[in-house]
Parts: C-alpha cells; sequence; structure tokens
C-alpha cells in the first residue's frame, strides 16, 4: 500500500497533527466536513499501529457517526474527540521518546547503572598507589558506562575526563596523590548527575505496569465530579441487578463521562480499558447483561473510586494496569467466578521462559527451601548462631536469585522479605526472634506451595496464588520497615495489594504477542471429567441415532440427526485437542541428554529433532519420557561408534542421532534413528540362545531377531559402561508403550544405523479395538495388540505336553488360550476350527486366543471399572457399546499371564477334551 | 571461534551454575568445569588451571570473597568476574579490591556476561600494559 509505506518514515505525527487541527477546525453542522474527518480517520484504522491507537481510532470514528445521526450533542461531541487527538498525541509522544534516546529509563536499567556507577565511584575513591589491577578495573568500567545507551553528553564527558587522568596515571605521567584528587573531583560531579538522573527518572515517565500520576496536574473538583459520577453509576448498576435493562446504556454514558475524565487525568490504559468496556457493553445492548457482569462493574467502580480518592489523598497512588486488564477480560469472556468465597489471583509464567530451566529451577529449589526450614528450626533453640542465620540466608538468596531469572516475581518478592529479615539478624542490627521464626517458617511453606502450583502449571500458564501469600509477606515486609523507616508509605502498597487480593478469576491475560487471547487454568480432573462425558455423549448419540432411524423414515429427521452428529464428532475433537500439548519440552529434554551423555561418553554427537509441534495426550507425555530416555543413551551408548571407528567405516566423524514426531493415520510416531553401527543379529542370537529364549525348530525374521531386543535381561553390549548397558532398559521401553496401548518398531541395517519406532494412540481415552464375541458375551480387543486372525485348520492344532494347546502358524509354536476358558463361559463353541483365532502380540510375546466370532472394529471410549473390579485381570476396562450394552476391554497380557497361571496340563487336556 | 578457554563457574545453585553455562557454550566457550563453593573452588582452580573463574559470593564452606583472596594468593594473575545481586555493591567494591577483574549482576543478561567475559579475557593484563608506547589512545 503506497500510504502505508509514506507513513513509516514519521509520517504518523505529521498526518496526526493535521487530523487535530481538522478536528479543531471543526464546525459540527457541517457534514461534509465530518465525512471528511472520518475519511482520515479511516486512513490512520487501515495502519499497523499499535492496539490501543487503533482503539482511539475507531472511537473517534464511532463519535463521529453518533454526531451525525444526531445521538450526541455536538459541543459534547467535540469535546470528545479533542480529548481522544490529546491521548494519541500524548502516546505518540511517549513512545517517540522511548524509541529515541534518553531520557526515559527503565527501572532495570536505571538500576545497573546505578551499580556501574557506585561501585566505580567507590572503588576509584579507594584506590591506593601501585595497584595497577584497581586502575585497569576503573578504566574498563569507565568504558562500560560510557557505551550504556542512556549515558547523558555531560555525564559522558566527566567519564572522557576520569578515563584520561586513569591513562596518565597508569603510565605513570602523573603523581598518584594529585590524579586521585582530580579524579575524586571527577567523581562529586559524576554522582551530582547521577542524583539528578535518579529524579527524572523518578519523576519521568511511568514504568510499563503502573501508571503514576503527579498530583500536580489534578484538580479536586475535578476528582470530585468524578467520584460523584461513579456513585450515580453505582445506583444503575445496582438496578441493573434486578433486572432494569435501560440503565445499561445510562451506565455506558457514566463510563464515557469517566474515560474522558481517565483522558484527561492522562491515565491511559485505564481509559482505553473502560472504552473497550463500554463497547462490550453496548454490543450486548438488548438487555442481555450476565449477573457475571454485574459483579465485574461494581468491581470496576470500587477499582477505580479507589484510585481516584487515593490520587484526591495525594498518596502516591498506584493503578495497577493488569488489574484494569482482568476487569475487561471479565467483561470479553463472562467467565468471572461468581463463588465470592474462592476468589483467587492468577500469575502467568511468562511464555519467554525456558521450560528446561524451569525445570531446573523446580529440581533445585525445594533444596533450599529444605535448608531453609532446617536452619530455622535450629533457630529457633539458638537464636543467635550466625551459621544458622547464614544458612538460612544463603537459602532463601539463592531462591530469590534463580526465581528472579525466571520472572516469578512473587517468589523473588517473598524469598526477599525474607532474606530482609535475616540479613538484618545477620548484620547484628536485631536478633531474631520467635515470632519473626514463625513468619519465616510460614514462608518456607508458601514457598512450597508456590513450587508445587509453579510444578503444575509451566511455561505461557497461569498459577492461582496461594491465599496466605499477601498476609505472609505484609507480615515479613512489616518486621522489616517497623524496625528501619518507622512507619512509612506501606499504606499505599498495601491498599494495592488488597485490591489485588480481591481481585477475581483466574483468566490473566496471554502476554501480549499472543494477542488477545487469554487462557484459563482448569484442573485436569475437569477436564477429564467433560473429555469422559463428551465420550458417553457421542456414545448415548449412536445410541439414539440407530433407534431414530429404524423407527422414523422421516427426512427431516434424519437431517436433523446428521446434523447433530457433526456437532457432537466436533464437539469430541475439541475436548481431545484440549488435552493435547506438543512434544517441544520432551524433544528438549532429550536434546539436552544427548548433549550430556556426548560429553560424558566422548563421542561426537549431532542431535536433531523435527516435528516437535506435534501433539500427544498430556496424559501420555510424562510416561514417554522415560522409553525415550532409554533409547537415547542405548543410541549413544551401544548405536555409534567412537570417531576413529566411524572414520574407518566411512562415515563422519560426527554421529548423528534424529529424534522425530508426527502424526501417521490416527496415531502419534516418535522417531528415533541413529546412523551408527546398527544391532548385530548374530550377537542378539546368541545371547537369546544362552538365555534359552530360543527354540531350535522355529526361524526367525530379521523382524524378530531385533524384536528380541526387547526381552528382558538381553543385552549385547560387550562391556557395561556407566551410561547404559545394564541389561535393562529396553524391555521396560515397550511394556511401557504397551501400557499406553502403543508399540515398538525395530528396524536396522548393519554398519548403518537403528531406527526405533514409537507409535502411541493420540490419546488414551479411546483406542481402537476390534469386537469379539464368546457365546452371548462381547468383549473388545485393542486392535494394536492383534496381528492377525485366523480360523485354524485342523494340522495346526497341537497339545503340547505340560503347556496346553497350541496353534502351528508359519513353522511357529504359538500357545493357545480359549476365552471360554478363562473367563468360564458356557455355550462357546468348543472346537477350535469352527471358531476364529485372534493372534495377540504384546511384549515381544506372542499368543492365540480363541474367540466364536468377530462382531467388528470400532473406536470405542475406555471407561474406568472403578475400584471394586479394578483387580479383575485380563480386562483393562469397559465401553459403553453403539448398542447401549457394556463390553469389556480385554488385556492381552493380563491374559497371557491369567492363562500361564492356569495348570497348563489341565487346561490342555480340557481343551482336547473340548475339541473332540 | 575464541581460542580454547577453560572457565571455571562457581556457584552453590546449580540453577545459576547451568545458566552460566549455557551462556557460554551459547558465546562458544566450551571447556567449563564447574564447583559448587569456595573450598571446591580452589581445588578445582590449583588442577585445572582456568584461564577464567565466574565466582558467586555467597556461598557455604568458604565464601566467594575468601575463595578469591585465596585464588589470587595462589595465582596474582588469576582472572576472576564475580556474579552477585544487584545492590551488593559493598560486596563488590570489596572484591574488587581483593582482585576481582569485573563483576555482573543478577539477574544477568547474556550479552552482559559474554561481553564482560570477553572484555577480561582479551585485555592484556595491567602489568603488561605498563610496557606499551604511550601512542595507542591517540
Amino acid at each position: 500500500m503506497k500510504k502505508s509505506e509514506r507513513w513509516k518514515d514519521g509520517g504518523y505525527p505529521t498526518q496526526l497533527e493535521e487530523l487535530a487541527s481538522l478536528i479543531a477546525q471543526m464546525e459540527p453542522e457541517e457534514p461534509e466536513m465530518l465525512l471528511e474527518i472520518a475519511g482520515k480517520v479511516d486512513d490512520f484504522l487501515q495502519q499497523d499501529l499499535p492496539k490501543p491507537s487503533l482503539q482511539s481510532f475507531s472511537h473517534i470514528k464511532d463519535t463521529l457517526a453518533r454526531i451525525e445521526a444526531g445521538d450526541l450533542d455536538p459541543k459534547a461531541g467535540y469535546h470528545k474527540l479533542v480529548q481522544c487527538i490529546e491521548a494519541l498525541q500524548y502516546r505518540m509522544e511517549k513512545e517517540t521518546l522511548s524509541s529515541g534516546l534518553p531520557p526515559v529509563l527503565s527501572s532495570d536499567e536505571m538500576e545497573y547503572m546505578e551499580m556501574l556507577i557506585g561501585v566505580f565511584c567507590e572503588v576509584a575513591r579507594e584506590m591506593e598507589e601501585g595497584d595497577p589491577n584497581l586502575i585497569a578495573y576503573c578504566k574498563r568500567s569507565v568504558r562500560k558506562l560510557e557505551h550504556l545507551r542512556h549515558v547523558t553528553p555531560e555525564l559522558l564527558e566527566r567519564l572522557k575526563g576520569i578515563e584520561l587522568i586513569l591513562d596518565y596515571l597508569e603510565d605513570k605521567k602523573v603523581e598518584f596523590e594529585e590524579g586521585h584528587r582530580l579524579i575524586l573531583d571527577a567523581l562529586a560531579q559524576v554522582e551530582e548527575i547521577i542524583v539528578s538522573m535518579r529524579e527524572n527518572h523518578l519523576q519521568a515517565s511511568p514504568p510499563a505496569v503502573e501508571e503514576r500520576q503527579s498530583n500536580e496536574l489534578l484538580e479536586e473538583a475535578f476528582i470530585d465530579e468524578q467520584v460523584t459520577l461513579l456513585e450515580k453509576m453505582e445506583e444503575d448498576i445496582l438496578v441493573l441487578d434486578e433486572g432494569g435493562d435501560e440503565a445499561v446504556e445510562r451506565i455506558a454514558t457514566y463510563i464515557d463521562a469517566i474515560t474522558d475524565g481517565c483522558d484527561s487525568l492522562g491515565v491511559i490504559p485505564l481509559a482505553e480499558t473502560l472504552r473497550e468496556i463500554c463497547r462490550e457493553l453496548r454490543s450486548s445492548s438488548g438487555g442481555k447483561i450476565a449477573k457475571e457482569t454485574v459483579g465485574s462493574l461494581l468491581f470496576l467502580k470500587d477499582t477505580v473510586m479507589d484510585f481516584l480518592i487515593r490520587l484526591d489523598g495525594e498518596e502516591e497512588a498506584v493503578l495497577d494496569e493488569r488489574a484494569i486488564k482482568r476487569i475487561a477480560g471479565n467483561f470479553r469472556s463472562g467467565m468471572e467466578e461468581i463463588d465470592r468465597g474462592e476468589r483467587a489471583e492468577a500469575r502467568m509464567i511468562s511464555t519467554s521462559v525456558d521450560i528446561e530451566e524451569l525445570s531446573d529451577f523446580l529440581t533445585e529449589a525445594p533444596e533450599f527451601v529444605q535448608g531453609a526450614e532446617s536452619a530455622l528450626m535450629q533457630l529457633e533453640n539458638n537464636p543467635g548462631n550466625p551459621e544458622l542465620l547464614n544458612e538460612a540466608f544463603r537459602s532463601f538468596h539463592n531462591l530469590k536469585g534463580t526465581a528472579s531469572f525466571l520472572e516469578l516475581e512473587d517468589v523473588v518478592r517473598l524469598a526477599h522479605a525474607a532474606e530482609g529479615i535475616l540479613s538484618e539478624a545477620r548484620d547484628g542490627l536485631r536478633a531474631i526472634s520467635q515470632s519473626q521464626v514463625t513468619l519465616l517458617l510460614g514462608a518456607v511453606d508458601l514457598m512450597r506451595e508456590f513450587l508445587e502450583r509453579i510444578r503444575s502449571a509451566g511455561p505461557g500458564q497461569s498459577y492461582v496464588i496461594p491465599s496466605s501469600y499477601y498476609y505472609s509477606l505484609w507480615g515479613m515486609e512489616r518486621g522489616v520497615r517497623n524496625q528501619s523507616m518507622e512507619g512509612g508509605t506501606h499504606g499505599v502498597e498495601e491498599a494495592a495489594e488488597s485490591v489485588w487480593s480481591r481481585q477475581t478469576c483466574a483468566l490473566e491475560q496471554a502476554g501480549e504477542s499472543i494477542g488477545r487471547g487469554g487462557y484459563i487454568k482448569v484442573a485436569t480432573e475437569k477436564l477429564d471429567d467433560l473429555i469422559d462425558n463428551v465420550g458417553e455423549l457421542v456414545i448415548v448419540h449412536s445410541m439414539v441415532q440407530q433407534e431414530i432411524e429404524a423407527e422414523t423414515g422421516e427426512p427431516q429427521a434424519s437431517s436433523n440427526i446428521a446434523l447433530l452428529s457433526k456437532i457432537t464428532r466436533e464437539l469430541q475433537e475439541l475436548a481431545l485437542g484440549m488435552r493435547m500439548v506438543s512434544l517441544k519440552s520432551t524433544f528438549r529434554k532429550m536434546a539436552r541428554l544427548a548433549r550430556d551423555l556426548s560429553v560424558q561418553s566422548d563421542l561426537e554427537v549431532d542431535f536433531t529433532y523435527s516435528g516437535e509441534d506435534t501433539e500427544i495426550d498430556r496424559n501420555m507425555v510424562d510416561e514417554i519420557n522415560q522409553p525415550l530416555i532409554h533409547l537415547i543413551r542405548n543410541a549413544v551408548d551401544h548405536g555409534l561408534e567412537i570417531p576413529t571407528e566411524r572414520r574407518r567405516a566411512g562415515k563422519s566423524e560426527t554421529g548423528h542421532i534424529w529424534l522425530r514426531g508426527y502424526h501417521d493415520s490416527g496415531s502419534v510416531v516418535i522417531e528415533m534413528e541413529d546412523d551408527g553401527r546398527g544391532l548385530d543379529k548374530e550377537a542378539i542370537l546368541d545371547r537369546a540362545a544362552s538365555m534359552g529364549l530360543l527354540r531350535d525348530d522355529v526361524k526367525l525374521s530379521d523382524e524378530d531377531v531385533y524384536d528380541l531386543i526387547f526381552h528382558e535381561g538381553l543385552t549385547t553390549a560387550c562391556d557395561v559402561t556407566d551410561i547404559s548397558g545394564m541389561g535393562v532398559g529396553l524391555d521396560v521401553v515397550q511394556s511401557t508403550v504397551e501400557r499406553l496401548m502403543g508399540r515398538v518398531e525395530v528396524s536396522s541395517v548393519p554398519g548403518q544405523g537403528t531406527k526405533l519406532t514409537i507409535r502411541l494412540p493420540l490419546t488414551l481415552a479411546i483406542i481402537d479395538g476390534m469386537e469379539v464375541k464368546v457365546c452371548e458375551e462381547h468383549y473388545v480387543v485393542p486392535s494394536i495388540a492383534i496381528q492377525e486372525s485366523l480360523s485354524v485348520k485342523d494340522e495346526q492344532l497341537s497339545t503340547v505336553t505340560g503347556e496346553g494347546e497350541a496353534v502351528l502358524l508359519r513353522d511357529e509354536i504359538i500357545p493357545l488360550y480359549r476365552l471360554h476358558n478363562l473367563f468360564r463361559i458356557d455355550g462357546a463353541k468348543l472346537d477350535p476350527r469352527e471358531a476364529l483365532v485372534l493372534v495377540l502380540g504384546m511384549n515381544g510375546k506372542k499368543f492365540a486366543l480363541m474367540v466364536d466370532d468377530i462382531v467388528g472394529q470400532q473406536q470405542v471410549v475406555i471407561k474406568s471399572l472403578g475400584e471394586t473390579f479394578s483387580g479383575v485381570r485380563g480386562v483393562s476396562g469397559g465401553a459403553i457399546m453403539g448398542t447401549g450394552r457394556v463390553s469389556l476391554i480385554l488385556d492381552p497380557l493380563g491374559i497371557m499371564q491369567l492363562a500361564q497361571e492356569g495348570d497348563g496340563r489341565e487346561m490342555g487336556e480340557k481343551g482336547r477334551k473340548q475339541r473332540t | 571461534m575464541p581460542p580454547k578457554i577453560k572457565i571455571l563457574i562457581v556457584d552453590d545453585a546449580m540453577f545459576m551454575r547451568n545458566r552460566i553455562k549455557q551462556i557460554l557454550l551459547q558465546g562458544g566457550y566450551d571447556d567449563i568445569i564447574e564447583s559448587a563453593n569456595g573450598k571446591e573452588a580452589i581445588e578445582s582452580y590449583k588442577k585445572h588451571r582456568p584461564d577464567l573463574v565466574t565466582m558467586d559470593i555467597i556461598m557455604p564452606d568458604m565464601n566467594g570473597i575468601a575463595a578469591l583472596v585465596r585464588i589470587k594468593a595462589f595465582d596474582p594473575q588469576a582472572k576472576v568476574v564475580v556474579i552477585t545481586a544487584m545492590g551488593q555493591r559493598r560486596i563488590v567494591v570489596d572484591a574488587i579490591k581483593a582482585g576481582a577483574m569485573d563483576f555482573v549482576t543478577k539477574p544477568f543478561k547474556k550479552e552482559k556476561v559474554l561481553e564482560t567475559i570477553h572484555q577480561v579475557l582479551t585485555e592484556p593484563e595491567a602489568w603488561q600494559k605498563a610496557d606499551l608506547t604511550v601512542d595507542d589512545w591517540t
């Protein structure tokens, strides 16, 4: 677009000025003029501007439209437009300033600069003759300071001066005493500049989160007016509660007025949010106002009122933008928690936090908490012990330090408060009292609670702040303050906090980068319940569908049913999708592991992963970590050769491991491949033979041989290293994957590498099953376990003495188990030649299961059988079938155990008799 | 790629060690050893002779300043960068007077850490620089 190109290089201010002058000259009675302004505003709306600015522009447009339609008094409208333009210009100035050079420093930058200069000044001041290291340090820090973004020219000048003197001192061109005196003079000037910068900084435009206002701008009368407006609004809100619909517009008008007030006070974020709320409110007209909205409106009134009254009282008023944003969030979603008893405040873990670091933190932090606790317990009997004080201090200090990296502000604040009490005691200002120890132990418990909650969340997710947080913090901070400052200004902060803690809703705005979408934290049990119930819905739906289709032939009914089917299916997908998480964190963990292992084993390993966005059921993701760790350890330890060996084999010295995730025909596939030496078939066979796993009469395919590596206790490693090769691992991999209704496959090419493929169902809630029948009983066999189904011929049947019946299938003898015998069902087909046999493979073992017939294949929702039947073997759950009847889902592994425990000979005999 | 530089990270918090390690790895310093307290640090320094040490101050079993003093006594040319929390100005001044080359404040940014370390590593030592001619800065 031509326009946006032109605007990019500084066009915006000019355009805004033009718009401002147009509005200033506006004659509300002249429609052409209104149109011209509206056209200009449209141009702005097409630009790529920050959202708040765009909102202001659309507000201008609304106002213009309302003037034109005669909805708004032209004078009031004009006033409104001017305020909007002023707000826009104010914001523009703020943005230009922050993108340019000084004077807008963030608090962090200011603090950093002060620290740098403070240390430098002290070192320079205390410098003594004959220490070249200190001169070198001073020069280094002067250079660092010169490069800071916010150094003013006058400060730079002083610094350059100091640098010159330092050079002279270093080269001994000047007497030390004289040089040092000159430096001291310059330092005094530097410190003056810093003090004034600090003052400017405090007055300068507000830091991102809070909006500070200097009191000069405020006129008492103006605030009084706002307060009156708020009070009137409250009356209307209360009417709204009783169902007075026409009050909505009146409330919106009040909010309009308050918004204008906020604009002229310069409280821009509040004004923006109010505007948004107002729009929501108007768009919901028709009088449908949810009860929750009424609550939110009242809360809004309280918050704004609070803020204004504090402004009036000439206190330092702090308005938390986030608090206000949440109110807006309530309006948007109407998802406010109504239960006032359970109001809780949520915090979001920043999306920029690295999951690995978070988990490192969560692993280590409990140690610090533990350390603090044990030191505090001992301090109770030994309050003056400096070592214990130090230990407790150090623990909180570490918590503070590490949490600060993860932007866990509340943890930092809590640890900081605890640290404060301890450092005062440690520095001998006063002994630690019994009540302080109690307070600190409270903080320890709270810290544990925090860690627990953070653990169950993750980056980009929010957690609820423990309810005693503010209380504990208040106690500790007051303890320190009362001693150190006598009173102080904590009143405002406390009040601000009480607003905070009254704050509702677990709904937190997601980071700006994600846009307007929000996150809501939901207990996993609720989610599981939802998914279960949707599963039920699907089943009942298909039952109803079958009935209705059978009974009525009406076209309307069947088209409605089709629609219902579609919605049900979408609902099911949505519900399942809610529990899906990406493999990202898992893959990252593996990358880290591979790196650590390669260092330990002196191999060069290049680990690449792809498809980390593949989603998997949240309930599965933790379970697959362990198997993957085993696989990667195996690959590094057994798969990849040492560099010299690789070179001999004509491969690059760096070994490669690939980890891939993808979806394939309704399954999640995780593939791990290495380009190592491949599996040694002979070694596996030797080992298997020595363990007595092989039968002479059975010829194994390559696949079968490779499958042997999953057998318990089998390892081909010649030596046992500290990494793996202990003979455990792969069987664990297989059993874990199979417990998740999945499958592991191996393929390998000698000298070129090995590939292991883990195939998992998309979700644990639903499985693909084969419905089978024994007499009148129906069962579901997980499809993933079924290798084939067949009807056996006479010559395939045999009875192995002491082992029971068997089926001979392509030279392989497979034990045959009769389901009717195992489950004691009477009236089943007794002759295997008439019945059907399913060959099931699980955990590297195979068996044949005899059933009467196969009914068909279908997806079923797994239902737990509850505690009473949890001990029943051979059955893993139940499923409600389309017909409405309940079928049990068979657990192949359990069946095998059940059959092997039954007396083989007796079963065999019984079977043989049954056959004949 | 800088020449093979060996760096010793001293911090009692694993999290911090990992954090610093990651930053160093990203900066191309891949020869890294770690110690969890001052005592270990001294042993490790004597054994490995690293080119640079990053030293936390508040640690059990001998704090960072005590360890710094011992390391400097063992090897006056040791390069130590102190890692410290914001606001502990006095401690930092003491550390620098005890021979630390520079300091980094927590929470640190990757750039700041690498910049400081790079400066410390590349700068000619003060006692060497005394031999240079004056013309350098004109």
